[in-house]
């Protein structure tokens, strides 16, 4: 049986194209792809780089999990999960979804369900290293 | 009983440490470990309060009586994406 899921948690950049072919062979009808990025600017602060670090065994296990319960709330072809941990210079990809399907509603509703439960659920945490030096732990939200 | 204790993120940062040795009764809950944690960084008890623990594996509650020599995760609350 062919792999259909892609988990990881990387230091290195993420390779969207690489991700994005390995959906596409899916052969469904639909690949939805959520690429989320560092943010530069927040409110009048400049970011320079971002900071992430992981429980790296526990978050596995949790991505594991919201990825099981995503199969079984949509028919899923193909899905990937890739975070990256360490530093990751501002505008760059911190993490990519995707999910492959036959029609294009399971795709975007199995990609919003498997990004808001990562922020949600997975143990990862980023700190803001900002232009001036300073560096901030950003507020996050509690894993009910 | 003794338990590893680890910390992430802030409560890394606040700590110094990413892990330490805890001396608890045996039959200890999550929710005593947690008020164990509190007193010894008592400046830190808001932070500590607001932590989820886990197992390698898993969340675990608060009420469940934690295994003699095993490692506990303190998780803060998460900001990944």
């Amino acid at each position: 049986m062919s792999i259909t899921v892609q988990i990881k948690i990387t230091e290195d950049r993420i390779a969207i194209p690489d991700l994005e072919a390995f959906l596409r062979e899916a052969e469904g009808g639909a690949v939805n792809l959520f690429v989320g990025t560092t943010r530069r600017v927040t409110e009048d602060r400049i970011t320079v780089e971002l900071s992430y670090e992981c429980a790296r065994e526990l978050a596995l296990a949790e991505l594991d999990r919201i990825v099981s319960e995503a199969k079984v709330k949509w028919p899923i072809l193909r899905v990937v999960v890739v975070h990256r941990v360490g530093t990751v210079g501002a505008g760059e990809a911190s993490v990519v979804i995707g999910v492959a399907t036959a029609h294009r509603v399971e795709s975007f509703e199995a990609c919003r369900f498997l990004i808001d439960e990562l922020k949600k659920r997975v143990p990862i945490w980023k700190k803001e290293v900002y232009e001036d030096g300073d560096t901030e732990w950003v507020t996050g939200n509690s894993p009910s | 009983m003794t338990l590893t204790v680890e910390y992430y993120a802030i409560l890394k940062d606040v700590t110094g440490l990413s892990s330490e040795s805890f001396e608890v009764p045996d039959g200890c809950t999550g929710s005593t470990l947690l008020v164990a944690v509190s007193e010894r960084y008592p400046k830190h008890a808001g932070l500590v309060a607001s932590v989820r623990i886990a197992n390698s594996e898993s969340y675990i509650s608060n009420e469940s009586t934690l295994e003699p020599d095993s490692t506990v995760l303190l998780i803060p609350p998460v900001s990944g994406g």
